[in-house]
């Protein structure tokens, strides 16, 4: 199946470790507890969530992600300067990783948020990013 | 790079790599099997061995290399062969982009070895002799085989055969057996992140229905949990002794901020001992 988002190839290694994580502007976060937070992404409005049926029901227009101690550690580290390569670096340091673990663990944790709208990965260069 | 490297030890070869070069594939037999090493990027190294029960025609292997070379890679030049220790290298030449391949064979231990360093940005003439000095079949004698690799380091006596392997982000698990006897060594890290510190409850989920003893034993500066018991339900090989006896052993290391967990599940015919399987942990690595 032909990739309609991406049509001249996947991103290289180095491309997506250039990237750079950045927060969606429009979500809000709160301690959880010390170490933790929980993030509110805001939902799309349906048309069934306006009157006369948000009269008799109510519907959330946000959803809650709760970030666990190291979710909320890279969350921290997305600060929109900072790139993928030197969180999984501080990351693997802080826990006494090898790179590639650390990498294979933030990939999988960037792709996981990303998907529920909690940050966007922004390449540095597109040209150099595409094979 | 003799203070930057990262020792690899696997199935009694021993090589010297950088320290941002980590394994991504590996093979498990002694017989026949690579390591393959990457650094950020891309793949960097290929070091691959097959026993033999003589010596090979090395001639003939070199040619095949090159003939295989030429026909794959038609714009690139080979240059001539030359000696590092025992290797014969040569190397081949596409632009910036370089590959160092070279063999020998190992007459003690009856090993042809080879080795394929990839060079994305041109030669680095001292790491290629460095890697390739490094690299050795080890000694095929010795009464333990030292494991370095995948943040752990541990030995394990010769008895025991890797069988099996599962590495994980900050989980790494090898199987060994010996006739029907099973001992696992997992390393798992990030204790800081998940583990409470009370080994014992730990070792209560993993053992299961087994009911045996716990105490605790000083190894390698870590106080260790220990456990040993036998199998609880009734089969009928118990009538001709074979009740199966389970070990356990756990040790948090602290500074690696990982928890060791060995354990065994022997026949009496071979029964483990504690001793077969050393962990060096901080003090090794």
């Amino acid at each position: 199946m032909e990739n309609k988002l991406n049509p001249e190839g996947s991103l290289s290694l180095s491309a997506l470790l250039s990237a750079v994580p950045v927060r969606n502007e429009s979500v809000r976060w709160e301690k959880e507890s010390i170490k933790t937070i929980r993030v509110y992404v805001p939902l799309r409005t349906k048309w069934f969530m306006g009157p006369p049926f948000s009269w008799l029901f109510k519907f959330s227009r946000e959803r809650a992600v709760e970030l666990d101690v190291l979710g909320t550690e890279v969350w921290n580290m997305c600060d929109g300067k900072t790139s993928v390569e030197i969180i999984v670096e501080a990351f693997a340091k802080a826990h006494k990783l090898t790179f590639h673990e650390s990498r294979l663990s933030i990939m999988e944790f960037l792709r996981l948020i990303t998907r529920r709208g909690l940050i966007v990965l922004v390449g540095t260069n597109p040209q150099e990013a595409l094979h | 790079m003799q203070n930057t490297a990262t020792h690899i030890d696997w199935l009694g070869f021993h090589c010297e790599v950088p320290l941002d070069w980590e394994i991504s594939k590996h093979g498990i037999k002694p017989a026949i099997g690579s390591l393959t090493f990457v650094d950020r990027y891309q793949q960097r190294m290929q070091l691959g061995w097959t026993k033999c029960s003589k010596k090979p025609d090395t001639k003939r292997i070199f040619d095949d290399f090159i003939a295989r070379d030429t026909t794959s890679f038609p714009d690139a030049v080979l240059e001539p062969f030359f000696k590092i220790k025992q290797w014969q290298v040569y190397r081949r030449v596409m632009g910036t982009a370089m590959v160092t391949r070279g063999g020998f064979f190992d007459a003690k231990n009856n090993y042809w070895i080879d080795c394929i360093i990839m060079w994305p940005h041109g030669v680095d003439q001292t790491l290629e002799r460095q890697i390739f000095e490094s690299i050795s079949a080890g000694n095929k004698n010795q009464t333990t085989v030292l494991y370095k690799a995948f943040h752990c380091s541990f030995t394990v006596n010769k008895d025991w055969l890797l069988t099996e392997t599962d590495i994980k982000p900050a989980d790494a698990t090898f199987t060994f057996t010996y006739d029907n006897s099973r001992c696992v060594v997992r390393r798992i890290g990030m204790t800081d992140a998940w583990f409470d510190g009370d080994e014992e409850s730990f070792l209560r989920k993993e053992i299961g229905a087994i009911r045996g003893r716990f105490f605790r034993e000083r190894h390698n500066n870590h106080e260790c949990t220990l456990f040993c018991g036998k199998e609880r339900v009734f089969h009928p090989r118990w009538m001709v002794g074979q009740r199966i006896v389970r070990n356990d052993r756990i040790m948090i290391c602290p500074s690696e901020k990982s928890l060791y967990h060995v354990h065994s599940m022997a026949y009496p015919k071979r029964m483990f001992d504690h001793t077969d399987v050393a962990i060096a942990c901080c003090q090794g690595s």
